[in-house]
């Protein structure tokens, strides 16, 4: 019951996530100064990946991956998703991180 | 193995991104507490999107698997929650933002706010642009004229080259025309030099001819000049004889005429004499017709008396005793008896003269017998004379017409000599004719030799020209098939172009309409420009009590941002009392198992 409501929250946050990405990136364009702007598109780049990284939470408890993974023998899906998560999010937080530093590199 | 390795990897690494997390959260956070974070009108967006690092930071206890109960479903709803105020934050900024732009446009469209935007914006992008779109105009204006002149130019080279094209045609027929001529030329003074050479033999075969009539001719004309002497002779002769005898006929003819016109008086005496005799003729014819019908009268009486006495001989029984009466009726009977008588008598003496008429009329008759005898014989006479006048008529007719013959022979020979004559002078003229002719036509055939010479020349000139000409021509027609080509292609060029300057002016146009659109729309701006002025200054009247409340609210904002850090203080000292809690608690954990070992 507790994973079916966390399946749903996710499938929300998802959705959640989507429309923010969307939202931003029409409400970027009120923003004038350029430095801002990249700000603002590596925090998108942050936010694209931390969508991957819900999608495969997702993927992972409705087993999909897993099942196309052993029908094809091909690599199996822990390696697979290991290498997403060694990947994916630190790409997240560095492009946080990096966006922030330039921020404060441009503001000083 | 891998998987191993790649799990303690990822707990490893777990760490790293929760740290790179909470670094990039620090950092925000302290921009913020710098005061910078005004330069961002998506400040919030930023400080949701960097909160969910906390979510990461979370997920990098994963390799507890005990605290998974309380970690899977704090992570997923603070992931959640995180994401939902991100996009109530995002919704309430993008539509704060996306108003504040509309207002601003607005305000840039209306033309009663003064808004130093808009100068800027006619001065840098409008009139630029309206400048920019009426030099297109006018250049877009003079590529048309220049397009016109070039199409007129076009036009006009293209019907010169059309009249060359024409002329060069003409010239080509004429050419040709020229080069039929010359070639019938040719063959005409090849037809002629034939027919000279022709004439030439056909005059020597006649002079020929002719010298052998001549020669054959000349004794025949000997002779008819002979003949022409004797005939002539003979013809003075009988001349002469003919005057003699005219001479003689005419004598008789007068004579004849004498006897005639005596002949004719006689005749015309006869003639009135036979008329008075055929009056009196017809006057005796009546006078016996009147006789006959009186004595017809007279046998009908004496018939009707006749049947009378017998009647009266047969009444004579019935008279007698009728006596008296009848004796009166007697002496009228003799009575007209006497009147018979004298009747008779008369008739008598009549008949009596008419006896002696009819012997005069019968010695007339024998008279103009006897006459007519005479008259006969004079016309037998005159008959045999008539027919001897005739028969020297015939012969002189005769004669005549020998003579005639004769004349029509020599004038016939005359006129055959002058006919051979004629035809000989004729053939000398003709002779002549055909020398002087060969002459001319030496000389002409001399001439048309030099002026086939010439012509030779002149036409190996010609063709040399037309040669020339024919090559320029062929050139020429070269160069205007090019200049055609060029033209064509020009000519599409020119086409393409006006096509782009035919869309760019649908453009220019719809860009009009869409200006005038834009000006209909000001004009609807305006007036909705003047509403929202109002509305303005309804909303400033609101947004002064809104700022009177909004002070209050930042007051009680400040208190409650201390109150905040109070309760963030409170929490961290919390946090840390749990994580000495926890750290208690694992100590434990490790001595339990220890204890256990």
């Amino acid at each position: 019951m507790i994973n079916e409501i966390l399946f749903g929250i996710d499938i929300m946050s998802f959705i959640l996530i989507i429309i923010a990405i969307f939202l931003m990136i029409k409400s970027k364009k009120f923003e004038k100064k350029e430095n801002i702007k990249e700000v603002l598109n590596l925090v998108l780049i942050g936010l694209f990946f931390i969508t991957i990284v819900i999608a495969f939470d997702l993927s992972s408890s409705l087993n999909i991956f897993e099942s196309i993974s052993s029908k094809l023998e091909i690599i199996p899906f822990d390696l697979f998703y290991l290498g997403i998560e060694l990947m994916i999010i630190p790409i997240a937080a560095l492009s946080f991180l990096v966006g922030l530093m330039h921020l404060r590199e441009s503001n000083q | 193995m891998v998987l191993e390795v790649l799990n303690q990897l990822a707990s490893y690494q777990g760490f790293i991104y929760s740290i790179l997390f909470l670094i990039a959260v620090l950092l925000w956070f302290n921009l913020k507490n710098q005061g910078k974070e005004d330069l961002f009108k998506l400040k919030n967006i930023v400080t949701f999107s960097m909160l969910l690092g906390l979510v990461f930071i979370v997920r990098a206890f994963s390799f507890f698997p005990s605290l998974d109960l309380v970690r899977l479903p704090l992570q997923s709803s603070l992931q959640f929650i995180i994401l939902l105020g991100l996009v109530a934050f995002t919704s309430r900024e993008f539509k704060i933002n996306s108003d504040q732009r509309k207002l601003q446009v607005e305000g840039l469209l209306d033309p009663n706010v003064d808004n130093p935007m808009k100068d800027e914006i006619d001065r840098q992008i409008i009139m630029p642009e309206i400048r920019r779109l009426e030099r297109e105009k006018k250049s877009l204006e003079k590529e048309r004229t220049k397009i016109r002149v070039e199409k007129k130019v076009i036009e006009e080279s293209s019907k010169k080259l059309e009249v060359r094209l024409e002329k060069i045609k003409e010239e080509r027929k004429s050419f040709r025309d020229r080069e039929r001529e010359l070639n019938k030329e040719r063959l005409s003074l090849d037809q002629k030099k034939e027919d000279s050479n022709k004439q030439e033999s056909t005059i020597k075969s006649e002079r020929r001819k002719l010298e052998r009539e001549e020669k054959n001719i000349r004794p025949r004309l000997d002779s008819l000049k002979e003949k022409e002497k004797n005939v002539l002779d003979d013809l003075k002769q009988r001349t002469k004889k003919v005057v003699n005898l005219e001479g003689d006929l005419e004598d008789k003819k007068d004579e004849v005429e004498d006897l005639n016109l005596q002949i004719e008086s006689e005749k015309r005496k006869v003639e009135k004499s036979k008329q008075s005799l055929e009056s009196e003729n017809k006057k005796l014819k009546t006078l016996k017709e009147s006789l006959s019908n009186d004595k017809l009268f007279i046998k009908q009486e004496e018939k009707r008396l006749n049947k009378t006495k017998d009647k009266l001989w047969t009444d004579q029984d019935r008279l007698y005793e009728d006596k008296e009466v009848l004796l009166s009726d007697k002496e009228s009977f003799n009575n007209l008896k006497l009147k018979l008588r004298q009747r008779e008598d008369k008739v008598i003496s009549l008949e009596d003269e008419l006896e002696d008429k009819k012997e005069e009329v019968e010695d007339l008759n024998s008279q103009i017998t006897s006459e007519n005898k005479k008259i006969h014989k004079s016309k037998q006479n005159l008959e045999s004379e008539n027919k001897k006048i005739e028969e020297v008529k015939k012969k002189l007719e005769l004669e005549f017409k020998k003579l005639d013959e004769l004349k029509e022979s020599l004038v016939y020979g005359r006129s055959l000599i002058k006919q051979e004559e004629k035809s000989l002078n004729k053939s000398k003229n003709r002779l002549l004719k055909d020398q002087d002719r060969l002459h001319e036509d030496r000389e002409d055939l001399l001439e048309d030799k030099e002026d086939l010479n010439n012509l030779k020349l002149k036409s190996k000139q010609r063709e040399d020209n037309l040669s020339k000409k024919e090559n320029e021509f062929y050139g020429r027609e070269d160069e205007l098939e090019e200049e055609r080509d060029n033209l064509e292609k020009f000519n599409k060029k020119l086409k393409k172009e006006e096509s782009r300057l035919e869309k760019e002016s649908k453009k220019i146009q719809d860009m009009r309409k869409k200006l005038d659109n834009d000006r209909k729309r000001y004009k609807d701006i305006d007036i909705k420009q003047n509403k929202l002025n109002r509305d303005t200054s309804r909303l400033d009247s609101y947004r002064s009590t809104i700022n009177k409340d909004k002070k209050t609210l930042e007051n009680e904002w400040k208190k409650l941002k201390l109150k905040r850090k109070q309760y963030y203080d409170r929490l961290d000292r919390l946090e840390d009392r749990e994580e000495k809690f926890e750290d208690e608690r694992e100590e434990l954990k490790l001595q339990r198992r220890k204890s256990r070992i």
